[in-house]
């Protein structure tokens, strides 16, 4: 998988678990906090779906450094096998 | 015969418009079904109903304006028979479903609000509904009246926005109006709240987690039953309620929040609380409630943690008479034992009703939930 294509399969989660947020909103380098409005249950439930879609086991000391869309396809690209 | 009325939807709301009946005349009924939809500024409630019985009589048209207290329909008791000779089982106030064109809340309300008739509106969302962009769109392909004034340049469009934050004023104000607000905080270490979350979390796949903001919750449950006082509403005297629902607010991203409550939030564990409280959240933000979920609290709690505040100094959601509010954690400075250390901290603070209690039973309740959160194994 390309990383084109895991940030339109990441794109994809943050819009399926938040469907009112301006996906168009979502920049590779903001804070989905900040920029999106999503709350810590937001953000626990993306990285649960990002946790079954590429197969990775988040270690809980690893959820707070996944706050941007650009952190959250590096970190697949690292850890998932694909 | 039992009058079926409409709830109170919370302080907020003093009326709704009935959107679609849910149950029939003659249908049985039971404690909890749901028996119609009332969409209201803060989304499509489902109504449910209290009594059991058969569904004697249907009162209202659906999208009939319904305030507060309005008679909707009248139900049998169980072994009831109908009432009078010549009596019988009304049809159905109106054979054909409103919901006839696929809508949704939002986009029904905003269509209601500026006009707009929704068989005009080509829906582009699933199956061919109406979305919220798609009223948008007709309305502002529609051309503006003559002699009617010009929007102020940045202004926010009039939305179904704009209603859910005239509710929340109402609320808001009335109780800045009507109570007496008295306000707390305090600082609570929660070192070993979060370590033994930490170590809890370690265990379990990501979709199984607790957030901390579970066991602040369930710390105040404890606290509340040991300070019954702030458990209770405001009715010309303070009424003590035995269950404990507690209210959380959620803000939703369009605007605006809504306060669904947890209920016998006291009785439940915490992987229970973590699982009810998503679900809440989601419905809150697809403006899909239950009745009771929004006239149900007895005590509030915000958060606003999410969003970087150290410190959030509540409003009363009335008629209840307290609410505790918590802001973000963060490592900050302490002393202990005469030592500086660096511990990770959480404002927790109380608005509460001065008519209600005093600050010595305010400063009970945020102690009990600080020594609580010392022990989270405990909770």
């Amino acid at each position: 998988m390309t990383e084109v294509e895991i940030t339109s399969e990441v794109r994809r989660i943050i819009v399926q678990v938040a469907p009112d947020v301006d996906a168009a909103a979502i920049q590779p380098e903001e804070d989905i906090r900040w920029s999106l409005g999503i709350d810590s249950f937001d953000h626990l439930r993306i990285l649960a779906a990002i946790s079954e879609r590429f197969g990775l086991a988040i270690p809980e000391g690893d959820l707070g450094r996944l706050r941007t869309l650009k952190e959250m396809v590096v970190y697949i690209g690292d850890h998932a096998a694909i | 015969m039992i009058d079926f009325r409409m709830p109170s939807l919370g302080a907020d709301m003093e009326t709704g418009t009935l959107r679609e009946w849910r149950k029939k005349v003659g249908d049985p009924l039971k404690r909890g079904d749901i028996i119609a939809d009332v969409e209201t500024q803060k989304g499509l409630i489902e109504i449910e109903v209290f009594d059991e019985g058969t569904l004697h009589e249907l009162l209202l048209k659906e999208d009939a304006k319904v305030p507060v207290g309005t008679v909707m329909a009248r139900i049998l008791s169980p072994g009831e028979p109908p009432p009078g000779p010549g009596s019988r089982l009304a049809a159905p106030a109106q054979g054909v479903p409103a919901h006839a064109i696929k809508a949704s809340p939002l986009a029904r309300r905003i269509a209601e609000e500026q006009g707009i008739d929704l068989a005009t509106v080509r829906g582009t969302g699933p199956e061919g509904a109406v979305t919220m962009k798609d009223v948008e769109r007709a309305a502002a392909g529609r051309a503006i009246p003559a002699g009617s004034a010009p929007r102020p340049t940045g202004s926010v469009p009039t939305s179904a926005d704009e209603g859910m934050r005239q509710a929340v004023a109402a609320a808001m104000a009335r109780s800045n109006r009507e109570i007496p607000h008295y306000h707390l905080e305090t600082a609570i270490d929660l070192s070993r709240a979060l370590a033994w979350l930490s170590e809890l979390n370690a265990k379990r796949a990501v979709k199984d987690r607790l957030l901390p903001v579970v066991l602040l919750i369930k710390a105040v449950t404890r606290a509340l039953r040991e300070v019954p006082e702030l458990n209770a509403a405001w009715d010309r005297g303070p009424i003590r309620k035995e269950a404990i629902h507690v209210g959380f607010v959620v803000s939703l991203r369009t605007g605006g929040i809504v306060v669904p409550a947890i209920h016998d939030a006291d009785k439940k564990g915490l992987d229970e609380l973590m699982s009810v409280l998503s679900d809440l959240i989601i419905r809150a933000r697809s403006l899909r409630l239950r009745s009771s979920e929004l006239s149900d609290g007895t005590f509030t709690i915000t958060s606003l943690g999410d969003q970087g505040a150290e410190a959030v100094h509540g409003v009363i959601y009335p008629p209840q008479v307290a609410l505790a509010g918590f802001g973000a954690i963060g490592d900050r400075p302490v002393a202990i034992n005469g030592k500086v250390e660096v511990r990770p901290m959480i404002t927790a603070t109380l608005a509460a009703d001065h008519r209600a209690t005093d600050g010595i039973t305010g400063s009970r309740f945020l102690q009990a939930v600080k020594a609580h959160l010392q022990h989270p194994e405990a909770l």
